[in-house]
C-alpha cells in the first residue's frame, strides 16, 4: 500500500490536502470560537472588575460619609412633617440657631438656620422655594473646621439650577421678586429635586418678605462628626437636650450626592457589563451559526474530494485489481487495501490539517492561543479526519472489491 | 486428469445481442501434459480459460481442476482454490508497476511473507534468469523479461494447473521459445499447463494441440 502510495503520490496528496483542509478549517473554527470565549472572558472580568471598583468606591464614600465626614442632619419643630401644609408650619425660634452653637456639642462643626416657604412668585407666574439663610453661625467648638457654607450678601440671591436655567439669569443679572430687587450672587449647579428650585437670600430679607420676623424653619447640622456606628443616635440625644421641642432628622449632603453618583456610576457600569455580555453572546451565537454551515458544508466537500480521487485510483487499478483477484486475493482483501489507504490519508490528513491550521493561526493570534486544545484536539482531529476518509472511500473501496476479473481481463 | 472441461457452453448476451463464446466444448489435460488450444481471434480462447480459472461460469458444462468443480465452491473458498489450484499467464503480463520484482512474484503467494515462499520466489526467477533484477520494478524491464517475472508469479505456488493467455503475444520469436519452453518444462513436471495462442511458432513445444473455431473444438492432434 505505501509503495502504491509512492507510486500514485499526486492522488493521495489531493486526497489528503482535502482532509487536512477541512480538518484544518474544522479545528481552526473551533480554535477561533474557543479565541472568541477566552477574548470574552477577558473583556468580562474587565468589566466585571470595573463594577467592582464602582462599587468599592461607592462603599467607601458610603463608609467615609458615615465614619469620617459625618452626617448632615436637619432640625425641625418636633411637630413638623413632611406632609405639614406651609400654613400650618410650625417655626422655631431663631435664638436657637446660637444656643446650638454655643452648646458644645463636640459632633457639632458647622449650624445653618433657615426660613423656608414655596411662595407664588407673580412676576414670573410660577412657584419656587424661598429659602432665608445667614449662613454659618459660629460654632463654639475646639475642633471648629472651616466654614463650609457661604453667607448671601444684603440684596443678592443664589439661584438653584432649575431657576437660572429657566429664566436665563447669570451671575450679576438683577430681577425682581414679590417687589424686591436682587442681584444673582452665584448660580448653583445641580443639587437635588427641592434644592434646584430654591431661590437663596439673606435670612433677614426672607423674614420680611414671609413677615416671620424672629422665626427660622429649622437649622442644618452640617457635616455632623460620627465614628461609631452609634454616632447618629448621640447626636441625636445631644440636640434634643440642647434644643426642647426638636426633631433631629437625616439630611442628606454632598457626600450623599457623590455616594448617589457613585451608585448610579456602578450601577450604569453593570448594566454596560450585562450588554456587553449581551453582545459577545449574541456575536458568539451568530459564530456558532457560521460554523453550523461552514464545517458541514467543508466536510461535504472534502467528503465528496476524497471520494471521488478514491474512485479515480480504483477506476486506474482495475487491471491491477483483477489481477489480484484472479490470483486469489479475496473482496474483503482488496477492501481492506482501499480502506487502509483511506485511513493513512485520514491519519496524515488530519494530523497536516491540525499542525497547519494551528501554526495559520498561531502566527495571526499569538502562539499562545494554540495550545488551548492540546493533545485533546489533534487526537479528535485524528479520529474525525480517518472517520471523514473512511465513509467517503466506503463506496468506492466496496467497488474495487467488486470488481469482477472476468470482464476486466478480457476488456484489456 | 488435472483438468476436465465436459460439454461447457458459454453465451455472452447484451443489447440485444447473443455471441455464442464456446459450444460444447470438451477437453482434458493430464499431469504432464502441455495443451495448447489455438485458434483465431475472437474464437473463444480466452473465455475457455477464464472459464478454467473459476473466473467465469459458464452456462452449462462442467470444469474440474484437481478433483473440484470451482463453481461448486462458495465464493470465498473459490478464490482460495484460485490461489492454490491455478496459475495464471496474460499477454498483457499484468505486472504490479509499483511493486519490483521479487514484490510481484511474491503477491501471488499463499504464504508471501514465510521464508519458503521467498525462497521458492527467487529460485524461480533465478532458474528464469531474473536473480540480478530482483528489485527492479517493471517499467525497467524488457517485455520478455516481464513475462518471465509473470510466470514465476504463476509458478510460485506450484499450482497443479497453469492457464495461460497469449503468453508470447508480445514476445520476440527467441523470447517466446524461452517462455513455451518454461512452460513445457513446468508441465513436465508433473503438472498441467493449458495454453491459449493464435501462433503456430508456440505449437510446436506443446505434447498436444487443439483448435477452436467459434467457440467448437475443431480437430485434435498430439505431437512429441
Amino acid at each position: 500500500m505505501i509503495r502504491e502510495i509512492f507510486h500514485r503520490k499526486a492522488v493521495f496528496i489531493a486526497g489528503m490536502l482535502a482532509v487536512a483542509l477541512s480538518v484544518g478549517i474544522g479545528g481552526g473554527s473551533f480554535t477561533l470560537l474557543r479565541v472568541f470565549d477566552r477574548e470574552t472572558e477577558m473583556i468580562l472580568q474587565a468589566k466585571h472588575d470595573e463594577v467592582e471598583l464602582a462599587w468599592a468606591r461607592f462603599r467607601d464614600d458610603v463608609r467615609r460619609s458615615m465614619l469620617e465626614l459625618g452626617f448632615n442632619l436637619i432640625i425641625v419643630h418636633k411637630e413638623q412633617t413632611l406632609s405639614t401644609p406651609d400654613e400650618e408650619t410650625r417655626y422655631l425660634p431663631e435664638t436657637y440657631a446660637d444656643t446650638l452653637a454655643t452648646a458644645g456639642l463636640m459632633t457639632i462643626n458647622h449650624v445653618l438656620p433657615f426660613l423656608q416657604k414655596q411662595v407664588w412668585w407673580e412676576e414670573q407666574k410660577r412657584w419656587v422655594t424661598l429659602y432665608g439663610t445667614p449662613g454659618e453661625v459660629q460654632v463654639n467648638n475646639p475642633a471648629r473646621q472651616v466654614p463650609i457654607v457661604r453667607s448671601i450678601r444684603p440684596g443678592h440671591a443664589s439661584l438653584g439650577r432649575g431657576i437660572h436655567e429657566s429664566l436665563g439669569l447669570r451671575k450679576g443679572d438683577r430681577f425682581v421678586m414679590m417687589g424686591r430687587e436682587f442681584v444673582v450672587q452665584d448660580c448653583r449647579l445641580a443639587e437635588g429635586f427641592q434644592e434646584d428650585e430654591q431661590i437663596r437670600i439673606p435670612l433677614d430679607e426672607a423674614q420680611q418678605m414671609l413677615d416671620k420676623p424672629g422665626l427660622i424653619t429649622g437649622l442644618m447640622a452640617i457635616n455632623c462628626v460620627c465614628d461609631d456606628p452609634e454616632g447618629l443616635a448621640k447626636i441625636r440625644s445631644a440636640v434634643s437636650a440642647v434644643l426642647p421641642n426638636t426633631h433631629v432628622r437625616e439630611h442628606r449632603g454632598n457626600m450623599v450626592v457623590r455616594a448617589e453618583e457613585r451608585s448610579r456610576a456602578a450601577r450604569e457600569t453593570e448594566a454596560s457589563l450585562e450588554r456587553e455580555r449581551r453582545s459577545r453572546a449574541d456575536l458568539r451565537t451568530r459564530r456558532e451559526t457560521f460554523n453550523a454551515v461552514l464545517l458541514p458544508s467543508v466536510l461535504l466537500v472534502a467528503a465528496l474530494w476524497l471520494g471521488l480521487m478514491t474512485w479515480m485510483n480504483v477506476h486506474h487499478r482495475r487491471g491491477e485489481i483483477a489481477i489480484l483477484r484472479a490470483i486469489g486475493w479475496t473482496e474483503g482483501r482488496v477492501f481492506r487495501l482501499f480502506l487502509g489507504k483511506a485511513v493513512l490519508t485520514g491519519v496524515l490528513g488530519g494530523l497536516v490539517g491540525y499542525v497547519g491550521g494551528q501554526l495559520i493561526l498561531a502566527v495571526h493570534l499569538g502562539f499562545s492561543n494554540v495550545q488551548l486544545y492540546g493533545a485533546g484536539m489533534l487526537i479528535v482531529s485524528i479520529l474525525g479526519a480517518t472517520m471523514l476518509a473512511l465513509l467517503a472511500s466506503w463506496l468506492p473501496a466496496s467497488l474495487a472489491a467488486r470488481v469482477d476479473p472476468a470482464v476486466v481481463l478480457q476488456q484489456e | 486428469m488435472t483438468l476436465q472441461v465436459r460439454q461447457v457452453s458459454k453465451t455472452y448476451r447484451g443489447a440485444g445481442k447473443c455471441v455464442q463464446a464456446l459450444l460444447d466444448v470438451s477437453l482434458q489435460v493430464s499431469p504432464g501434459e502441455l495443451l495448447a488450444v489455438h485458434g483465431a481471434s475472437g474464437s473463444g480462447k480466452s473465455t475457455l480459460l477464464l472459464c478454467c480459472g473459476g473466473l467465469l461460469m459458464c452456462d452449462s458444462g462442467e470444469i474440474i481442476v484437481d478433483g473440484l468443480c470451482p463453481y461448486a465452491l462458495g465464493h470465498r473458498r473459490r478464490t482460495a482454490f484460485r490461489a492454490e489450484k491455478v496459475g495464471f499467464v496474460f499477454q498483457q503480463f499484468h505486472l504490479i508497476p509499483y511493486l519490483n520484482v521479487l514484490d510481484n512474484v511474491l503477491a501471488a503467494s499463499v504464504k508471501r511473507n514465510s521464508p519458503p515462499s521467498r525462497e521458492r520466489a527467487m529460485n524461480l526467477l533465478e532458474q528464469f534468469g531474473m536473480h540480478d533484477r530482483l528489485r527492479h520494478f517493471p517499467g525497467e524491464l524488457s517485455v520478455g523479461e516481464r513475462q518471465r517475472v509473470a510466470l514465476s508469479r504463476a509458478m510460485v505456488n506450484a499450482p497443479p494447473l497453469i492457464l495461460a493467455d497469449e503468453p508470447t503475444g508480445n514476445l520476440d520469436p527467441k523470447n517466446s521459445r524461452v517462455v513455451f519452453q518454461a512452460l513445457r518444462d513446468y508441465a513436465e513436471s508433473g503438472k498441467a499447463v493449458l495454453v491459449v495462442t493464435h501462433e503456430d511458432v508456440s505449437l510446436s513445444l506443446a505434447h498436444r494441440t487443439l483448435m477452436l473455431d467459434r467457440g467448437r473444438l475443431e480437430n485434435q492432434e498430439s505431437r512429441g
